[in-house]
């Protein structure tokens, strides 16, 4: 054992160990980004599992919630059917009834009090608005073919939402999926799993390379440093020469670890660059979907409108039997009142013949008291006229006219 | 070195249904149930061992990456999961480590929606088309 | 996402754990969070302080995370009622700005969002006046002296003044809380 001998071997090692750093440094980069490949590609199709999950639901939302149940059983079959045809339907044919009833019934009852011309309490009623709800009615029909048609167009969308959007586009975007992205996949399993791993040993490779390089630099610096004692030096120097012969041999083995590396970096790259490359296509299909969902808005807002319509004319025809219900009471009352009226005449009657009893009584009364104040007038005149000078009482000494007059009269009624 | 506090809000739509629904107390930072609180929290030093990740909990499904500088800014906030993606993240203002993530959950059905008129279903409808594409917005930067 | 479900790892780079010691961990939910509210935001009204041990006991929670918690509670406590007086303020202006019309615009306002009693109060304010129209004698429609309906106009000027005379002590009220 001599030191140029040690020295010389320590030069190869150092020699070996530094072209193998760099041999491993430029696999293990090449191993790293294969890996974040391969994470950001899992990632990827994590996202869009997420998505086509979330676009199904989004779907089904359309289908079941919003048209099925908003729609169809909300809107078109409680709320228009139900609600608006029927009830409401039912209830202005009700007071349009009831009114005309009244209207009949008030053109059944004479109206007594007038003699001249022959009228019914019917005459003195305005008709224009008896009518409000038979319009509102006749608008029905418009409205009923307006809901059918609706209703029409509604399964028809229904039906597009279930077989193309539901049937078609998302199974085949699922399908898709399955096929390219999901974790069944051929490619994908390769990736996950074999590639992974084979990544994972590759690495563990070179990092074996590494360290048995390393452990015999370590020795030779040991042996250069001569901290050993002698035996210990010849027993390490015979295992670091040992071991210098099988440098160029594991370095050969390197190199191959090293080109294994890279062609799997490249037979990796080349299936993920292949996987991505079918991004385009599945992206395109998710774009289209997406559009077809927001189209949905448009078609939905278009039943919103109707609604709003509709509410509008249930609106205006519960205002007319709100009316109408004024009208009729309003009618009732008049009837009422008229009776009260002719009770009224009759009271007003009884008290003018009242009125005029007391006159007649009145009137005869002082007719009497009158002949009795003519005839004493005259039995004083025939005693004491001789007598008395006409000056004495001027005018009235011979006055022999009654003291009163009385002119009156009380109205027919 | 304070701890880190997290807060992470879902912005799926069914927290504001459960909302309209529900009696949303008054509460100076959550009106809804949108606000969950990830307080299992794991720091990796420079000087640690390598990140052992124990598999030993079934029940975690998601993982939060927060990479901050030697300051303790965070740099980077990643969310690993299927049920939840994250749409942003942002520490506050007053506070490095206080960060705020808004993700989003996968959408289920909203069984609380049966009741609603026709305007708000559709409102929920238009949000989540909304968030489809936001999210698919996001899928070429993955 | 919570503490059964989630875990965080927070990769500090370029620093050691310098004796750092991790948190144990621990359950946070939004029942906890109201809970905490409750208690901070009442803690005003008797003690001088929080007993913050106390409360990490109660809450089986670190006291780092509570001190925090609350802090952030409370500055967004403070930023919303800073909203709410600022839109207040400005509704004042407004209210003064628009004056005496507001109370017509109220009237005339047939918006989506109208209530159904306030829709059927129209409606009972606006069909008699449909009704008198029908009527055919004007005698009918004449009015009676002493009858109460003939005080009606004037009756509704009063109420009317009497409602904008209490919107007015309303907004001046408003104002003097502030």
């Amino acid at each position: 054992m001599n030191n140029s001998g040690i020295e010389a071997i320590s030069d190869n090692a150092r020699r070996f160990l530094e072209q193998t750093q760099s041999v491993c440094h430029e696999s293990n980069n090449r191993l790293s980004l294969v890996k974040t490949r391969i994470r950001d590609w899992q990632k990827y199709r994590s996202k869009l599992r997420f998505i086509l999950d979330c676009i199904g639901e989004q779907c089904s939302y359309l289908a079941n919630v919003l048209l099925k149940n908003g729609i169809g059983k909300t809107l078109i079959e409680k709320q228009w059917g139900r609600m608006v045809l029927v009830d409401l339907a039912g209830e202005m044919e009700w007071w349009q009834r009831d009114i005309q009833k009244m209207i009949k019934r008030l053109d059944s009852v004479q109206n007594i009090l007038e003699k001249q011309r022959k009228s019914t309490l019917g005459d003195f009623i305005s008709r224009d608005n008896s009518h409000m709800l038979d319009m509102k009615l006749d608008e029905l029909p418009v409205i009923r073919k307006q809901v059918e048609n609706i209703s029409r167009q509604y399964q028809q969308t229904l039906g597009k939402v279930q077989t193309q959007l539901i049937g078609i586009r998302l199974k085949k975007l699922e399908e898709e999926f399955d096929s390219r992205f999901g974790d069944q996949c051929e490619a994908n399993l390769k990736l996950d799993d074999q590639f992974t791993v084979e990544a994972d040993q590759l690495e563990h490779e070179l990092a074996d390379f590494l360290k048995s390089f390393t452990d015999h630099f370590d020795k030779c610096s040991m042996l250069m440093s001569g901290t050993l004692t002698p035996s210990g030096s010849k027993s390490l120097y015979e295992i670091v020469e040992r071991d210098d012969k099988e440098l160029p041999a594991i370095d050969t083995a390197l190199h191959e670890a090293a080109k294994d590396v890279s062609d799997f970096a490249k037979e990796v790259n080349a299936l993920l660059d292949a996987k991505e490359g079918e991004k385009s296509h599945m992206e395109a299909s998710l774009v289209k979907i997406l559009a077809d969902l927001q189209k949905h808005e448009e078609y939905i807002l278009v039943f919103e409108g109707i609604s709003k319509l509709i509410e509008r004319f249930r609106n205006s025809c519960l205002e007319g039997i709100h009316q109408s219900k004024e009208l009729l009471s309003f009618y009732v009352n008049f009837e009422n009142s008229y009776h009260k009226l002719l009770s009224e005449v009759e009271r007003r009657q009884e008290t003018a013949t009242k009125m005029s009893q007391i006159l007649e009584n009145c009137e005869a009364q002082l007719k009497k008291l009158d002949a009795a104040d003519i005839r004493q007038r005259q039995v004083f005149l025939l005693e004491n006229g001789d007598f008395l000078p006409e000056t004495i009482w001027p005018n009235e000494i011979g006055n022999l006219s009654s003291l009163y007059t009385l002119d009156y009269s009380v109205r027919d009624v | 070195m304070d701890p880190f506090i997290i807060t992470a809000v879902d912005c799926n739509v069914k927290h504001e249904v459960m909302a309209m629904n529900g009696d949303g107390g008054r509460h100076p930072d959550h009106e809804t149930t949108a606000m969950t609180f990830p307080t299992n929290v794991k720091y990796v030093f420079e000087d640690d061992e390598d990140l052992s990740v124990d598999h030993e909990d079934e029940e975690i499904g998601n993982v939060v990456v927060v990479e901050t500088n030697a300051n303790l800014e965070v740099t980077h906030v990643e969310l690993i999961s299927d049920r939840f993606k994250q749409l942003s993240w942002e520490t506050a203002q007053d506070d490095n480590q206080e960060l705020h993530m808004r993700v989003i959950s996968r959408f289920e059905p909203l069984l609380e929606a049966d009741d609603l008129p026709l305007e708000k279903l559709m409102e929920i409808y238009q949000k989540r088309n909304e968030q489809l594409n936001n999210l698919f917005n996001t899928l070429s930067t993955t | 996402m919570d503490a059964d479900n989630t875990v965080v790892y927070i990769k500090v780079t370029g620093r050691n754990r310098e004796g750092f010691v991790e948190p144990p961990k621990f359950y946070w939910d939004l029942e906890k969070d109201q809970k905490l509210w409750s208690k901070i935001s009442h803690f005003g009204n008797k003690k001088k302080s929080i007993d913050w041990t106390k409360l990490s006991r109660e809450f089986e929670t670190p006291e780092y995370f509570l001190r925090k918690r609350s802090y952030r509670l409370f500055a967004k406590h403070l930023r919303i009622l800073e909203r709410e007086i600022e839109t207040k303020t400005r509704g004042l202006v407004l209210e003064q700005d628009t004056g005496d019309n507001a109370d017509q615009n109220d009237m005339g306002d047939s918006g989506s969002d109208v209530s159904d009693d306030e829709k059927q109060a129209e409606r009972d304010s606006v069909a008699p006046e449909g009704v008198k129209n029908l009527r055919w004698s004007k005698i009918l429609n004449q009015r009676v002296p002493g009858d109460p309906k003939a005080t009606d106009s004037s009756l509704s000027e009063l109420s009317n003044l009497s409602v904008s005379k209490s919107a007015l002590e309303e907004a001046l009220l408003e104002r003097l809380q502030l």
